[in-house]
């Protein structure tokens, strides 16, 4: 029996040209009411803030940070260079006060999170926030969480699997 | 098949379960399943009979898509069902090939069906092989006119299989 595919192909052409396979699924949501349980447990476990609970299926992280919600990416680091962007800091271990000192990030900026080998990146964000907290730089990020919610939450508030290394690109000119 | 039932219960569970929905891609999904004690227990002591506990795990398998689902929301045990698949795969390919390949998944279904599509997609181009050694890496969906996925031979002889 041949298989069948859940799910369409799409491109995408980056800033540079460059095109982009992108998958949306066709499959249906993850019921509400477990979805519901998921944002009460990482609010709970990480304080994470909700900021959308809707259309969970349809878009990952890197759809979130890179393309407007459209689907399913996962070419990470081909998409950060033909978007221009620059890697400008890099840490393990959650942290980020290993940055250059006087570092500007600001809003929009991407993190990118990786599990052991740069080559295994496992989530991407964009850098809401900033502030200082008892002498440490502390980021705020809104990103997606696989088949979840959106959420604003700390850089080191992330589910375990996401790994520890986080690094941050800027497609400003500094 | 004691530590097959352990695995049976963590892998149903809702903490497993519940966690598969923040991966983003299959390769992060199997770490995730690797990873588990009671995946490497199950792993290590059905080696020693691959077939039977093929079939346990199958019939499993099985179990788990009787279970009424009308299909509005993804099947409650979608994880579970792609994790038992790749334990057969690691255990089997003789018996995933006569026994598994022609699973029908249900249309609600996500992690179980790209895993089966793999799995079954190596064995077509594979089949002399004894166990497959999936390696399910970052790299992008990459899907040609004749339906397959792409796919390597690294120099270890083991097959990189393009992922979501």
């Amino acid at each position: 029996m041949p298989p069948t595919y859940p799910y369409e192909h799409h491109n995408f052409i980056a800033r540079d040209g460059n095109n982009f396979e992108f998958i949306r699924k066709k499959v249906p949501p993850i019921h509400p009411r477990l979805i519901a349980a998921e944002n009460r447990k990482y609010v709970r476990e990480l304080g994470v803030r909700v900021r959308n609970a809707r259309f969970t299926e349809e878009y990952n992280c890197h759809g979130l940070t890179f393309a407007a919600k459209l689907g399913w990416f996962d070419q990470v680091r081909d998409m950060l260079a033909s978007h221009g962007y620059k890697k400008v800091g890099e840490c393990l271990n959650f942290d980020v006060d290993r940055f250059p000192q006087g570092l500007d990030l600001t809003r929009g900026d991407i993190v990118v999170y990786y599990h052991q080998r740069e080559d295994n990146v496992t989530h991407t964000g964009i850098v809401w926030s900033k502030r200082i907290r008892n002498g440490r730089l502390e980021l705020t990020i809104l990103s997606k969480w696989g088949n979840v919610s959106e959420y604003f939450h700390r850089h080191d508030k992330v589910p375990t699997g996401y790994g520890k290394s986080v690094e941050i690109w800027t497609d400003r000119d500094i | 098949m004691k530590t097959l039932n352990k695995l049976f219960a963590h892998i149903e569970g809702t903490s497993f379960t519940s966690s598969a929905y923040i991966l983003n891609t299959l390769a992060s999904f199997t770490l995730y399943a690797e990873n588990s004690a009671e995946y490497q227990n199950a792993l290590e002591s059905s080696l020693s009979h691959p077939n039977e506990s093929s079939k346990y795990i199958y019939e499993r398998i099985e179990n788990l898509l009787t279970i009424d689902d009308d299909g509005t929301y993804m099947h409650p045990y979608d994880a579970s069902i792609a994790v038992y698949l790749y334990l057969i795969s690691k255990l089997s390919t003789v018996f995933y090939a006569k026994k598994v390949k022609d699973l029908t998944l249900p249309q609600n279904t996500w992690w179980s069906k790209q895993m089966h599509l793999i799995i079954s997609s190596s064995l077509e181009e594979k089949p002399e092989v004894n166990r497959i050694d999936v390696k399910l890496e970052n790299t992008s969906i990459r899907h040609n006119s004749s339906n397959s996925y792409n796919s390597s031979i690294n120099s270890d002889n083991s097959q990189t299989i393009g992922s979501i």
